[in-house]
């Protein structure tokens, strides 16, 4: 009995070595008395946006003195969660370093750019985005030659990968540009998506495609933003200027072209690889039980 | 270059069991009770590699998951069965028998297709 114990616990011990992996992408919550108090009026959002020389951050929304100002003529800041204040103003919260600690601080929506990112080019771009089939096919399976792979279509950041760690990684989703270049989707790489230039994977230079980078805060900012006089930024206003909210950002089944879940392809895997992780997890919990059955039966 | 993880699982699993079965059956482990062992202990370790393998491919993870795999396999077969003498030696012997076989296959296949 005390050697079945100790083959069930080392087993449970080798199990939970796994189980980080199913926890690994948490939402970040901000360290805020104010989200603890309107936890439930905050909508999660989880985007990017560009704050500008002069933004301020509040300890909470409606405050009337600042605790943090931005020095810099901009700084990018991941807004978790949002919360829409009576007068209609959306206030994002954003953690930033302030005396070595990270603080939690409230800012204006308004008068932040929203970073364009690989969901609102699902949703600017849904009825042309199909399902993945072998666009890649012709890719070397190996080899060290860095493969990019693009935040959306037309990006300018990128990340690499060589063909060797880039193997049994798999494409959702495929978008044809206006010069009939293709890009495949990834919705899951080293924690990371994106897109490759399936047309030319082992290009490092951007394409240069009509999609905005940036879009442009809306006119009513209380604060006095200044975008930067950068010619690579689009700045022409969109059609859609405002921020995208959350529904716009996500792209329903049907607008998806032949994409089929109802989600963004992000998501899509996502979702897909927690189902197939927690099926692996039970048939690994079910040869456990049944070992443990075989050697009992031994025993007996 | 496979994108359907679960296909990918599932073809790992399969050719795994159907190696390290036909290895187990020529080492003498040929009743019933012993073949589903070998089978109990690839359903464990096999997927939960393949999938680490797939999300994080690494050489150095590779390298070091099978080594867990082996162990922990060894382990099972010690503690299950009296039949197989050395365990961790039979271990080792099936998996790195199984994982020849999978890279000859992965070489061979683009030559046949």
């Amino acid at each position: 009995m005390k050697k079945l114990l100790t083959i069930v616990l080392t087993l449970i011990f080798c199990l939970s070595l796994f189980l980080p992996i199913a926890h690994a992408d948490v939402i970040w919550e901000p360290n805020s008395s104010f989200y603890e108090k309107h936890r439930v009026e905050c909508e999660y959002i989880d985007k990017s946006y560009v704050a500008f020389n002069g933004a301020q951050g509040y300890r909470a929304p409606g405050d009337k003195k600042p605790i943090w100002v931005c020095d810099d003529s901009e700084q990018t800041l991941y807004i978790s969660f949002a919360y829409t204040a009576k007068d209609g103003t959306r206030w994002g919260a954003a953690d930033i370093t302030m005396d070595g600690e990270w603080v939690s601080v409230w800012i204006d929506l308004g008068t932040m750019a929203p970073v364009y990112d690989s969901r609102d080019f699902f949703a600017d771009h849904a009825n042309e985005i199909y399902a993945y089939t072998d666009e890649l096919d012709d890719l070397p399976d190996s080899g060290s030659e860095l493969v990019y792979l693009w935040n959306y279509p037309g990006a300018l950041d990128s990340y690499t990968f060589t063909l060797d760690e880039f193997e049994d990684s798999y494409g959702s989703n495929v978008y044809t540009d206006e010069f009939g270049g293709v890009w495949v989707y990834f919705p899951y790489i080293f924690g990371a998506d994106g897109w490759i230039y399936a047309t030319d994977p082992f290009n490092s230079e951007p394409i240069s495609l009509p999609v905005a980078l940036i879009n442009v805060p809306t006119e009513s900012a209380p604060v006095d933003v200044t975008l930067p006089d950068d010619e690579s930024m689009e700045t022409e206003t969109p059609a859609s200027t405002a921020a995208p909210t959350p529904a716009a950002s996500t792209a329903a089944p049907e607008d998806v072209g032949e994409t089929d879940s109802a989600q963004t392809g992000s998501s899509v895997g996502f979702s897909r690889l927690l189902f197939i992780i927690g099926a692996v997890f039970f048939l690994v919990l079910a040869s456990v039980v049944l070992i443990v059955v075989l050697y009992a039966c031994k025993k007996k | 270059m496979p994108h359907d993880l679960p296909l990918t699982l599932l073809i790992s699993l399969v050719l795994t069991l159907i190696f390290e079965l036909g290895f187990a059956f020529c080492a003498g482990q040929r009743t019933p009770r012993r073949l589903l062992l070998v089978v109990l202990v690839n359903t464990l370790t096999n997927p939960v590699v393949v999938l680490l393998h797939v999300l994080f491919p690494h050489p150095c993870l590779t390298l070091l998951l099978e080594i867990c795999a082996i162990l922990i396999e060894g382990f099972i077969y010690r503690t299950c069965t009296d039949s197989i003498r050395r365990p961790y030696l039979f271990s080792l012997a099936i998996n790195a028998f199984s994982y020849g076989c999978g890279e000859v296959l992965n070489h061979l296949l683009p030559l046949l297709f």
